[in-house]
């Protein structure tokens, strides 16, 4: 069983991300669970979404929140700041953030693997959503399938034209650049 | 050629009521918005104003005028749906009586929330369970699947008791929750759910009565053909079960027994609860620990028979409730007491108070709910699970102390 | 669920609590001390109507769009609704219930869009011909309503007018920014169209005797108006133009402009439209009234506009001696103040002693008041004073032939009251000629108040207010003043119309009757009550949005059975 949690604030779109790569995995034909961290959803307040994602045959999805998730997806830096969003994440997970300064400069806990791209500038760049609130959860799956493997981007394609006919070529070319654009924390260190 | 016989969608439990509902091709709904219902509102408004639901929707100002308008359509024979939650349904409180009195064949999906005050919108059995006395028959769906066949299976099985049935899912554990559901093909829910004949109805131009006056000479014995009903819908939950299980490769009934057999230790659940529970005792069971899984799919009827069958040869139960009859104890678990105190050798039984207000519930609780009660041999009553401490430490605010004493 | 301990049901108890009859078994009309009565009521405006025009209906056909229908309605009271919706008071509007919930309904609109929808569609001849022959004798408002209804009931229809073009007042008197001549002309052209024949500058009495009219026909209607003018009586008299010649000069283009002051005297309709058209033609108007305003006997909506437009008013005011003084007209004018009532009921004006002053201007126009001719009628119908008399209800006068009304018989009034009698002079004419005994009297119903309509059912809506012209434009041209509204505007007009005391068939008293006992008969046909079910509970009394249901004591309906 894979545990994911994504952090965003409201109106990025961490549930559709959540739903889209529950709907990619679905496809691939494992045992697929979204759900958003439950309450009131307010524009700009701190949203979270988790999905788990196991191989069929006699895996249990517990109905509990995911404490101690094996990846970690940022729609906002800033949320790093508060400290606590990366507590729990298992021992040599996966922390994915959207930003657009070097991956090293981010705060990770020691074995993660950490990685970076730029989805409000590729969200942006085909028009989702607005310059203060860019929708940057197309473009950052797009990455998390590069980095992980978890979901193929022509899976995470299907699902993104099933679950949004009406934008579905702009979030589709966010998804792909994302999927090349991806920085990892060591191919970084090596660069420099 | 293929035929689709099912299409896997994931679906939250409020999207997987919707297309329950379209299935059963109600042709009246009328419901009003609470959270965390809203979504099965909207969605089947947009099923009905995009022609795949030729259902009239009737909008309403309250969900006691949603109930009502309910039994209108009923009454005059239509397959009617309606949904709500938590302070919608207390409203509707009156009205359910009417409905159930009347022998309306109403379905309605309860998206089970904690009652205000303080204000919470998330899972609690409590506003349901209030509801156990008005007549209704009430389904806790573990799943969005089950949620979606429950739909069918309670217009199946009210239509033939003239009953109405309520069906739960846990707020938020499973109306917000995506997840894998089989939706079947019109045709083949067509062949299980055939139109709705009412064998009692009021038609125009021949005026007649529902509900009307019945004096003490009668009423006894309309409460007493209720009970009859009640009776006679255990059985018939049973039939339909198994017919869907024919039909479609799932079955349903009163109660699933999981890991029974040789249990010494039962955890008894209810609602979405389940799976976590079977989690937790796969993994004990697999540690070699005698642990089993019982869970009460409906709890109106209530399926004595069933539980005391199931529970003979256990050693101890512990009772999971998600509710509170306050001055009283976990409402299942007064129940299921009183279903055993009829037998000669019985388990002890305990009642866990948790999850109240949406608290989560993870596996590490109920591994540690299974070592909690098999150290109480005699049985506890009320055992608040997961405040942190035992009620008697909480401490009293200090202004109030002397007055609390 | 353990069966043992249940008693044996009765096997009669049905499953279900579902009365196992029709409950029409149960005749709970018995229990009834109090029946509800549906009947129609009339609505306030209907009963101030001055046509008595069915304005419910009007507006209910009109609110769902149907032109045809609310154009039938309305046509078979007023003939001339372009004309009535731009000169009539509109007394209908004062009375409205709407006005005591929001604002009144705006009926002058709405009638000018139908008016102005049907003007060009009127006027098909009658589907059979009676061969009987009738003459009009003038051609204004009675005189056009009365050939209106009788031709359109078959008669052969020939209207005699003095003046080269038909219309009287309606075209010689009332300015064009209140009504444009091409209204007029389109309304005759209508009549010209439905088989009317005009005879225009015939004069009976001087060019033709009434009795060769008579030899020709079978009954002559005469509504030749009060054209007759009153002099100042007071010495210079000669010094001041007639109104209503005034008002001519103008229409007729002969008189193209004024300047300086000009005094108005009087306080009657003439005297504003003189005043008012004094503006436009560039002078300076002052009215000259010997009451107060409140005494005015003219339109309130034109003595408003008349002040809009500058005109002054001097009041309690009356010139005594009118003379010229190098070039310009000097008046002396007596103060006066209000005594006893006189037979009008209003209080009669008394100079007050030493009051006299000179006001001095550069014209003046008596506009005192006009008075028939009633030279040319036969004796028989005149009365002690040379007055000449008629039946209100019918214009049926002593010579049976010859029917009279309008200004003729009332002396000067509204358009609107000129074209009631003429419609019930049409109809009393018709009956005499196909031998029918006369009609009763048109008797009203009983009024609904707004205590009888049920707000619930309705939701506050402005007022569709009609375009007009700026002031500091109108008072410059005699392009008509106001503007109409079009279909979408009076629909929701019309849809505003509580539609007091007339049924719908909403069905509201079917719907919350709890024993079924109203019974819906063919599509817009008024319900009715049935008494073996109806237990008197009043609820379809409350719950009838528009007054029409009202309970009554039984045995006082036994009685009257």
């Amino acid at each position: 069983m894979i545990e994911i949690c994504i952090h965003g604030r409201g109106g990025q779109g961490a549930v559709i991300a959540g739903r889209l790569l529950a709907e990619a995995a679905h496809r691939s034909g494992r045992l697929v669970q979204a759900f958003p961290q439950f309450g009131v959803e307010r524009r700009g307040a701190p949203v979270t979404a988790y999905v788990r994602i196991a191989e069929p045959g006699d895996a249990i999805l517990p109905r509990c929140q995911i404490l101690s998730p094996d990846h970690a997806i940022v729609l906002d830096p800033t949320l790093l700041a508060a400290g606590d969003v990366l507590a729990g994440l298992e021992p040599g997970g996966t922390v994915l953030v959207n930003t657009s300064r070097p991956v090293g400069s981010l705060p990770a806990p020691a074995g993660a693997t950490v990685a970076g791209v730029d989805a409000s500038a590729i969200a942006l760049k085909h028009k989702l959503g607005s310059r203060a609130q860019p929708i940057v959860n197309t473009a950052i799956l797009g990455a998390f399938a590069s980095l992980t493997g978890i979901v193929t981007l022509d899976a995470l394609i299907e699902a993104i034209h099933a679950a949004l006919p009406a934008s579905a070529e702009a979030n589709v070319q966010a998804a792909r650049d994302a999927h090349a654009a991806i920085t990892r924390k060591e191919e970084e260190e090596k660069v420099a | 050629m293929t035929i689709a016989w099912t299409e896997s969608r994931v679906l939250t439990g409020n999207e997987a009521v919707a297309e329950g509902v379209c299935l059963a091709r109600v042709q009246t709904i009328a419901a009003y918005p609470i959270t965390p219902q809203t979504q099965i509102v909207e969605r089947l408004a947009e099923m009905v104003a995009r022609g795949e639901l030729a259902a009239r929707f009737v909008n309403v100002e309250s969900e006691h005028s949603a109930m009502a308008a309910c039994f209108a359509a009923a009454a005059v024979g239509a397959r009617t749906f309606t949904a709500t939650s938590s302070q919608g349904l207390a409203l509707m409180h009156e009205m359910l009586h009417w409905t159930a009195g009347a022998r309306l064949p109403i379905v309605m999906a309860n998206v089970n929330r904690a009652l205000a005050p303080p204000w919470s919108v998330w899972a609690d059995h409590t506003d349901a369970l209030s509801q156990r006395d008005t007549g209704w028959m009430q389904v806790y769906a573990e799943s969005n699947q089950e949620v979606l066949d429950s739909i069918l299976l309670a217009y199946a099985v009210s239509e033939r008791v003239l009953l109405p049935t309520m069906v739960n899912l846990d707020g938020f554990l499973l109306s917000h929750t995506a997840e894998p559901v089989e939706v079947y093909a019109g045709h083949r829910v067509d062949l299980f759910l055939p139109d709705f004949e009412a064998p009692y109805r009021l038609r125009p131009g021949e005026p007649r009565a529902f509900g009307g006056l019945a004096d003490p000479g009668r009423y006894l014995e309309f409460r007493l053909r209720l009970q009859q009903a009640m009776a006679r819908a255990a059985g018939v939950i049973e039939e339909e079960g198994a017919r869907f299980a024919v039909a479609f490769g799932r079955g349903y009934g009163l109660l699933h027994a999981e890991m029974m057999e040789d249990a010494e230790t039962v955890l008894m659940v209810v609602g979405s609860m389940a799976t976590t529970a079977r989690a937790a005792i796969a993994q004990l069971r697999r540690e070699g620990r005698r642990v089993g899984l019982l869970r009460v799919r409906v709890m109106r009827p209530f399926p004595f028979g069933a539980i005391r069958r199931a529970l003979r040869g256990a050693r101890r139960v512990a009772v999971l409730d998600r509710n509170l009859s306050p001055g009283h104890h976990g409402i299942l678990h007064a129940e299921v007491k009183s279903a055993l105190f009829s037998e000669p050798a019985r388990p002890s039984v305990s009642g866990y108070v948790l999850g109240l207000g949406g608290r989560d519930v993870r596996p590490e609780d109920i591994a540690g709910i299974v070592a909690d009660v098999e150290r109480r041999e005699g049985g506890e009553d009320l055992i608040w699970w997961g405040t942190g401490a035992p009620p008697s430490e909480i401490p009293v605010p200090a202004e109030r102390r002397e007055a609390l004493a | 669920m353990s069966g043992s301990g249940i008693p044996a049901v009765p096997h009669d108890l049905p499953e279900v609590p579902l009365s196992s009859t029709d409950t029409r078994a149960n005749r709970t009309g018995s229990w009834r001390h109090v029946r509800p009565v549906i009947a129609e009521k009339a609505a306030p405006c209907h009963k101030a109507c001055l046509l008595h025009a069915p304005i419910p209906q009007v507006m209910t056909a009109l609110a769902r769009g149907d032109i045809p229908a609310a154009g039938a309605s309305l046509l078979n009271h007023n003939p001339f609704p372009a004309i009535t919706a731009r000169v009539c008071p509109h007394p209908c509007q004062v009375g409205c219930n709407r006005g005591r919930y929001d604002e009144p309904i705006n009926i002058r609109a709405v009638e000018r869009f139908l008016g102005d929808a049907l003007l060009h569609r009127k006027g098909a001849p009658p589907d059979v011909s009676t061969g009987r022959r009738v003459a009009v004798v003038g051609s204004g408002p009675a005189g056009l309503a009365a050939a209106f209804y009788l031709r359109a009931r078959g008669h052969d229809v020939t209207i005699y007018e003095r003046e080269a073009e038909p219309g009287g007042m309606l075209r010689d008197a009332i300015p064009a920014y209140r009504l444009p001549a091409e209204i007029l002309d389109a309304e005759i052209e209508g009549l010209r169209r439905m088989g009317v024949v005009f005879r225009c500058g015939v004069e009976i009495g001087s060019d033709m005797p009434l009795a060769d009219l008579l030899a020709a026909h079978d009954v002559v209607f005469a509504a030749t108006g009060a054209h007759g003018e009153r002099g100042l009586g007071a010495p210079g008299e000669e010094h001041l133009t007639r109104g209503l010649e005034f008002l001519r000069g103008v229409r007729r283009g002969e008189i193209t402009s004024a300047s300086g002051t000009v005094a108005v005297v009087g306080g009657g309709n003439v005297a504003i439209d003189v005043a008012r058209t004094l503006v436009r033609l560039g002078a300076r108007a002052v009215v000259l009234y010997r009451r107060t305003r409140k005494e005015m006997p003219a339109i309130e909506e034109e003595v408003e506009h008349a002040i809009a437009d500058g005109v002054t008013f001097e009041f309690l005011t009356l010139p005594v001696v009118a003379e010229r003084v190098d070039g310009h007209l000097r008046l002396t004018l007596v103060t006066m103040q209000l005594g006893e009532p006189d037979r009008s009921g209003r209080r009669r004006p008394v100079p007050v002693p030493g009051s006299e002053h000179s006001f001095e201007c550069d014209g003046a126009i008596a506009a005192i008041g006009e008075v028939a001719e009633t030279k040319f009628l036969p004796k028989e119908v005149l009365d002690e004073q040379g007055w000449a008399r008629a039946d209100k209800a019918t214009g049926a006068t002593a010579e049976g032939w010859l029917y009279l009304g309008g200004d003729l018989i009332t002396g000067p009034a509204t358009v609107s009251e000129a074209i009631a009698w003429g419609r019930r002079a049409a109809l009393a004419i018709d009956r005499r000629l196909r031998g029918e005994p006369p009609a009763a009297p048109e008797r009203l119903l009983p009024t609904v108040s707004i205590k009888g309509i049920n707000l619930d059912y309705f939701r506050r809506a402005p007022r569709t207010v009609q375009p007009a012209l700026p002031v500091e434009t109108r008072r410059l041209t005699f392009e008509e003043e106001i503007g109409g509204i079009d279909l979408v505007q009076a629909m929701e007009e019309a849809a505003r119309c509580f539609v007091c005391g007339t049924c719908t068939v909403c069905a509201n008293c079917w719907a919350f009757c709890p024993d079924a006992a109203i019974e819906l008969g063919a599509e817009d046909a008024i319900p009715r009550v049935t008494l073996d079910y109806c237990k008197g509970c009043g609820i379809c009394v409350v719950e009838c949005p528009r007054g029409i249901i009202a309970l009554v004591d039984e045995a006082k309906v036994e009685v009257r059975a």
